[in-house]
């Protein structure tokens, strides 16, 4: 990793010394160029990493010198920054242009932009449309590797995640959160997150100062790296068990750590309290709750839900939130060529799109086998009722096949349970919500009757739209059959679908995606009520960038109650290609509002 | 005229054969029997051993497994005779140990031919002999060069130490053990327990005078055993090597004659002015034969002048401390050859990644670490394996500290492992027999260029699945050897083991 370098090219001379200035005192070997020409020549000769240039510039400004440069030998990524006066400016440039509205922009905020744009480059992390932040996915970029990036980038700044945040002065790690844990504890629990969105905000060391500073974080980073590693291994006890102390044992001698647990579990208390209330990370309590156990000190007893949640791997839903919310998810099968993957158990969507870029073959999903629902339900109806959301029958055979596995469930089973296969009309996270709702409802207290009576009601109201980057996929794949002879052939067309009653079909298109997001928002805000608390998943295929512009949107025309950002998973990608983003969106009104939101909420 | 033992169970053939082989000048004795036959190898002396791998009871290929596995006769020649031609058979035959394989009906001038040029190289070539310290102890190895009545060298590799011995005619012409020499020097080679040989034996006459201060080997044989028998009766009061020595009074006059060799007033004197000083260092710093020092130890205890300190009972035995100075050396050796690859040395993260069936494999490696005992992080990380399936020992050296996190693969880790990884100096994916293609594929892709990836796969079919998973590229070779020791997992991490 290397500090990029940067052509700018800049007819007005002063413009010109003040951005190469800038760039220059940042450590960046700065190339300037006065004219279109020179430019030109120094992009082909010279191989700058990051070109930065005037909108109106001819050749640079339409981006038509994109082509010129792929043709250059390095075959390396390059980014093309163009400063422009206004957002208008913006909507015929092609996607891959970073473009920047300087007319309201003070120096220091365009240097501070641009600045952005390199760091990203350096750590290979995009930047999010109005330059504010970097932002990416855990998925492609595990947070050890990228912390590393930063540390070694010498960044100060935050990395925010929906699950905490880490604070870096100079490089060097001083203050991470997670939930309710703060300290080197939070540090390694984030380090044991494999997806999740994240974002990157650049700042001074002044604007991290904080009234709690007693927690700062005083390891080097090669140290804080080495507590994370060691916290990430071995098994961890399930968070909900409940933990009992077994008294009529002689204790003999105990560490500290040891007597506290043991203390705790004579309250009752589940794992997941004695991990966030105790000092010392995850991993040392977990081994100290796995010693007491061996020893004969300690029990744990697994909590037995009244209700089950189960979805498929369609739903996309963020494995943190599904593992939290104890909803099991069965994957469909994703092959390409002969190479059949369960989806997100042995085929991650880093190495999904990477196979995808390689052309191979082109990737088809099917529905899981029917031995693998059979073994999920089971498992789960032996102790509690069942409920099983899944893609839309429509559009997949899983429905069918989860409605015969149910069948010999129900066959098996000696207690009397409710079993129930859901056909959610839906798919990505549309499906998600009302796994993750029907969940949530089930952790207070609702049965299964009450839980099928709400999802009836929620079902119909839950938006999903998204825009993807090309069609290629659904037609490969079935999915869009009447629609092909339509746009087959059209360029540059990005059409916005919608999930309606099961089925996929088009409800607008755009030239661009540039163009297509705000058409997205426009849909969103004339079906939806913008005072009404909405409950709001975003989800992207490798394009984490796009989800963000699409998150800012609806933040800012919608009261959001609850944002969840999640990379679709390879079955959702194979079907919808690399570059899709899209929304699903649901308003309870106020009787819903307490049963669905967030357990951390209410 | 050379003695040729013929173990032929049809003595129609070995008849034959025994005439053919007088005739051609050769002394031959038949026997029917294979442990008549084997019996006779270990009391006699033959030039050349004949056999058929056809045989009553017992495979001609045990014959020779047993020929070559004794000590006396692993140099014999041996030309087998078979009915069967086919390339497996004779493989399997020359694999074990046989040097020329002729088909029956036996064709005797090729017979003899054979015969004569087996006989001729074994006298032309020098031979070179490699074992194991620990099976094949060095007084029977110079006893072997001895009786062979030749010149040679024979080299020993210790845990941290090398010597060698020069011999011309049967005689010692010089030897070398650290900054020992001659008659001292071959006794603490004699007393090497552990280690590697290799003994190359030449013709040759010795050329004009014997040297100065060239000795017979049965001369140190003979002392060495002295020095063996009195410390044996003296067991009892030999402190471990690890244990702090007090002086307590001096030694009385010593009127044994052959106790007066003992550098006894020496060693005593060093306890005095060094109290505290270990058997270890007094073997390692003393300039005397490690049997001597110990020899010397044991009578000053015995007679009340030196006393294992029992208050400041350090417990390592030697082996244990000199292991540990080798896990010492190894561990900087890697940190210094990690900070030439660009990481820091400062808390350098090494994993370890293995299969379920494998954990019982790398649990002996690790607890057969000399003195695992008082190696805490290794005591750690067996603890948090039994436990929990992974866990951490870090090491801290002169050159940095050393992070080693070993983890068991199931695909319930798969996306923790991934995210390591790319930190992580070098890895060791340790394969069993389930192997998960899959898992391997993304282990692989996600360790940085410039680390250190080894695939331990010692099963075929593994071993070629791991090679085509590693020509995606990467920093990643395939290792078909499991390793034995924990030194030897180091070395398998360490950037050089790349190359090859």
């Amino acid at each position: 990793m290397s500090r990029p370098s940067v052509l700018i090219v800049e007819p007005d001379t002063q413009r010109r010394h003040d951005l190469g200035h800038g760039m220059a005192s940042e450590g960046y070997e700065v190339v300037p160029a006065s004219s279109v020409e020179e430019g030109a020549r120094f992009a082909q000769g010279l191989g700058p990493a990051v070109i930065i240039a005037p909108a109106h510039l001819a050749q640079f400004g339409d981006a038509s010198i994109l082509a010129e440069l792929t043709r250059y030998k390095g075959g390396m990524k390059r980014t093309l920054v163009l400063l422009g006066d206004t957002p208008d400016e913006e909507k015929d440039l092609p996607s891959e242009v970073v473009f920047l509205a300087t007319r309201d922009l003070a120096p220091e905020a365009l240097m501070r932009r641009l600045r952005l744009v390199l760091i990203g480059r350096e750590i290979d992390v995009e930047a999010d449309a109005r330059l504010e932040t970097l932002v990416g996915d855990l998925a492609h970029k595990p947070l050890l590797e990228l912390v590393r990036s930063l540390n070694r980038a010498l960044i100060t700044g935050r990395l925010e995640l929906a699950h905490g945040r880490i604070d870096l002065e100079h490089g060097e790690v001083v203050r991470a959160q997670a939930h309710r844990v703060d300290g080197l504890k939070a540090f390694c629990r984030l380090a044991r997150l494999t997806e999740a969105p994240f974002r990157i905000q650049l700042l001074q060391p002044s604007e991290l100062q904080t009234q709690e500073d007693r927690r700062r974080i005083r390891e080097s980073f090669d140290a804080l790296l080495s507590v994370a590693i060691q916290d990430s291994l071995g098994q961890f006890p399930d968070p909900l068990a409940r933990l009992r102390a077994v008294d009529d044992k002689d204790l003999g001698h105990l560490e500290p750590l040891e007597q506290k647990i043991l203390q705790a579990a004579r309250q009752g208390v589940a794992v997941q309290e004695v991990l966030d209330s105790l000092e010392g990370t995850d991993g040392e309590i977990a081994n100290a709750i796995l010693i007491l156990e061996e020893r004969g000190l300690l029990r744990r007893q697994e909590v037995v839900a009244k209700v089950r949640i189960v979805t498929d791997s369609t739903a996309d839903l963020p494995p943190e939130l599904a593992r939290a919310h104890g909803i099991s998810v069965v994957p469909l099968q994703v092959r390409f060529g002969r190479k059949t993957y369960l989806d997100r158990v042995d085929l991650q969507p880093r190495d999904f799109y990477r196979i995808l870029e390689q052309k191979i073959a082109d990737p088809e999903t099917e529905a899981p086998e029917v031995e693998s629902l059979t073994k999920v339900y089971q498992r789960l109806g032996e102790r509690s009722d069942v409920i099983a959301l899944h893609i839309s029958a429509e559009l997949s055979e899983t429905c069918e096949r989860a409605g015969h596995a149910m069948h010999q469930v129900a066959q098996n089973l000696i207690d009397d349970r409710q079993l129930q296969v859901v056909d959610s009309r839906h798919i990505s996270m549309a499906l998600g919500l009302q796994a993750l709702f029907a969940s949530r409802m089930a952790a207070r207290g609702l049965d299964t009757q009450q839980i099928m009576q709400r999802l009836e009601a929620i079902r119909p109201r839950i938006q999903s739209l998204s825009v993807l980057d090309t069609l290629d996929y659904l037609v490969n794949n079935n999915r869009l059959g009447k629609m092909r002879a339509v746009f087959g052939g059209l360029l540059n067309i990005k059409p916005i679908l919608c999930v309606d009653n099961g089925d996929i079909s088009i409800v607008d298109r755009a030239r661009g995606l540039r163009a297509a997001l705000p058409k997205l928002l426009e849909l969103l805000d004339s079906s939806q009520d913008s005072e009404s608390p909405s409950i709001v998943a975003i989800t992207h295929a490798n394009a984490p960038a796009w989800a963000d512009r699409l998150r800012k949107g609806v933040e800012e025309q919608h009261t959001v109650e609850e944002m969840i950002l999640t990379e679709a998973g390879p079955a959702i990608g194979a079907n919808v290609g690399p570059g899709t983003f899209g929304i699903a969106m649901f308003q309870p009104d106020a009787e819903e509002l307490p049963l669905v939101s967030s357990l951390d909420s209410h | 005229m050379a003695s040729i033992l013929i173990l032929e169970p049809d003595p129609m053939l070995s008849a034959a054969l025994e005439d053919r082989l007088h005739v051609a000048g050769h002394q031959a004795e038949p026997v029917t029997n294979p442990s008549k036959a084997l019996a006779l190898l270990a009391e006699s002396a033959f030039d050349l051993f004949i056999l058929s791998m056809e045989l009553p009871a017992i495979s001609g290929i045990e014959v020779v497994e047993k020929v070559r596995g004794d000590f006396k006769t692993r140099a014999l020649p041996i030309l087998a005779l078979s009915t069967r031609n086919h390339g497996a058979v004779r493989v399997a035959a020359l694999r074990a140990g046989v040097d020329e394989y002729l088909t029956k009906p036996v064709h005797f001038e090729e017979l003899e031919i054979r015969t004569e040029r087996m006989l001729g190289h074994r006298d032309a070539a020098p031979t070179v002999m490699r074992g194991d310290l620990s099976k094949q102890p060095t007084w029977e190895v110079m006893q072997y060069l001895q009786q062979l009545g030749k010149g040679g060298e024979f080299v020993v590799r210790g845990p941290l130490v090398s010597g060698s011995v020069q011999v011309e005619n049967g005689l010692v012409v010089s030897a070398e053990f650290k900054e020992l020499r001659g008659r001292t020097a071959l006794m603490a080679i004699l007393d090497q327990k552990a280690g590697n040989f290799r003994l190359t034996t030449e013709d040759g006459e010795l050329s004009g005078e014997i040297p100065e201060g060239a000795f017979p080997i049965p001369e140190v044989l003979m002392h060495a055993a002295w020095f063996e028998d009195e410390i044996e009766k003296r067991k009892k009061h030999l402190p471990v090597t690890g244990v702090s020595l007090a002086a307590v009074k001096p030694p009385p006059e010593i009127q044994d004659e052959d106790l007066a060799e003992v550098p006894i007033p020496a060693i005593y004197e060093r306890i005095v002015q060094q109290n505290g000083v270990r058997l270890y260092d007094l073997m390692e710093e003393s300039g005397e034969a490690p049997q001597a020092v110990r020899l010397a130890v044991a009578w000053l205890v015995e007679q009340g002048c030196v006393t294992p300190d029992a208050e400041n009972r350090a417990v390592m035995t030697t082996t244990e401390i000199s292991s540990s100075m080798v896990l010492d050396v190894a561990l900087n050796n890697l940190l210094a050859a990690a900070k030439v690859a660009g990481f820091d040395p400062s808390n350098l993260p090494y994993l370890l990644l293995v299969e379920q069936e494998i954990l019982a494999d790398l649990k002996k490696v690790l607890t057969s670490v000399p003195g695992f005992q008082h190696i805490e992080p290794l005591r750690k990380l067996v603890d948090q394996l039994e436990l929990r399936q992974g866990g951490s020992a870090i090491f801290e050296a002169e050159q940095g500290k050393l992070a080693l996190h070993a983890q068991v693969i199931t695909s319930d880790v798969k996306g923790q492992m991934e995210s390591i990884l790319p930190v992580c100096a070098g890895a060791l994916l340790w394969l069993g027999s389930a192997g998960n293609k899959d898992l391997l594929q993304g282990f692989i892709r996600r360790l940085g260029f410039g680390a250190t990836g080894i695939i331990i796969a010692d099963e075929d079919t593994r071993r070629a699945e791991a090679e085509t998973l590693i020509t995606v590229g990467g920093p990643w070779r395939v290792s078909s050897h499991a390793p034995q020791s924990f030194i030897g997992i180091l070395r398998l991490l360490h950037p050089a083991s790349r190359a090859g």
